[in-house]
């Protein structure tokens, strides 16, 4: 997979492989769990009563998440469609779209700690110690933090 | 049984000015340090919420990371609740406390 930024200030990824287009699909499946379904609760735990967050904040941030996951989802989806073969395409992510794309990924990363707990340790050594489910979660959570610094670098201002 | 409107208002009023007491005064807005969310995002964040400058925002940052908090702004609790609510549309992660 290749990722370039365009001339309109959006990114162009070049699927190489079938693998390629697992991991984007996991994008969405990684965070629903622990993202849209459960990361606004979570978000307004420290909130008061007073607030009264979880019938007036929680419900709009669920919407808000729920059309980013659906967004990135739809994307990924008409680029494969669009594809010459299964182990290859084009995935553009529009400047606008930038926002969208980056709390899809934040969603999936905060679901994917939630569950398995990486903390900061970047310790290889730790790495390879890990299960296969956690250490298979971890390279995706790598692959998402990537994806997230270069949409940092090159669309969000 | 008819209902007074007289006893019926009077004790809404009560409770609202109540609650507008405890309400009142100054609220700190506070942003909590997280394993996920990216030191330049939340920077970013914090440039486009408040809209801080980015040395400002890069010093509340940094304090969210060294200190597992930072105090991010403070005043009436109305537009506090809107910049959490944005903070968390953001998905950081943030909370009122009222002033000392």
């Amino acid at each position: 997979m290749n990722i370039v930024p365009t001339l309109e200030g959006g990114l162009k990824i070049e699927v190489e492989a079938s693998i390629d287009w697992i991991a984007l699909e996991r994008i969405a499946s990684d965070a629903l769990p622990g993202g849209a379904q459960e990361l606004p609760t979570h978000l307004g735990a420290l909130m008061d009563e007073e607030s009264e967050w979880n019938e007036l904040v929680v419900p709009e941030l669920e919407e808000l998440f729920n059309d980013q996951l659906q967004k990135v989802r739809t994307r990924i989806e008409a680029a494969q469609q669009e594809a010459s073969s299964p182990s290859g395409g084009t995935l553009f992510i529009l400047r606008e779209e930038g926002g969208d794309w980056y709390g899809a990924l934040n969603q999936a990363r905060m679901a994917l700690e939630s569950r398995y707990q990486f903390g900061e340790s970047e310790d290889l050594g730790a790495v390879k110690e890990f299960p296969p489910p956690k250490r298979s979660a971890y390279i995706r959570n790598q692959f998402y933090r990537a994806l997230q610094s270069v949409l940092l670098e090159h669309l969000i201002d | 049984m008819p209902i007074d409107p007289q006893i019926t208002s009077g004790t809404i009023t009560e409770k609202e000015d109540k609650t507008a007491t405890s309400l009142a005064g100054t609220w700190n807005v506070l942003v909590f340090d997280d394993p996920v969310n990216l030191m330049e995002y939340v920077t970013k964040v914090f440039q486009k919420v408040f809209g801080y400058p980015r040395e400002r925002a890069e010093e509340l940052m940094m304090t969210v990371h060294v200190a597992g908090k930072a105090l991010v702004w403070a005043g009436e609790r109305e537009p506090a609740e809107l910049y959490v609510q944005q903070l968390h549309s953001y998905q950081l992660q943030a909370s009122l406390e009222r002033a000392q």
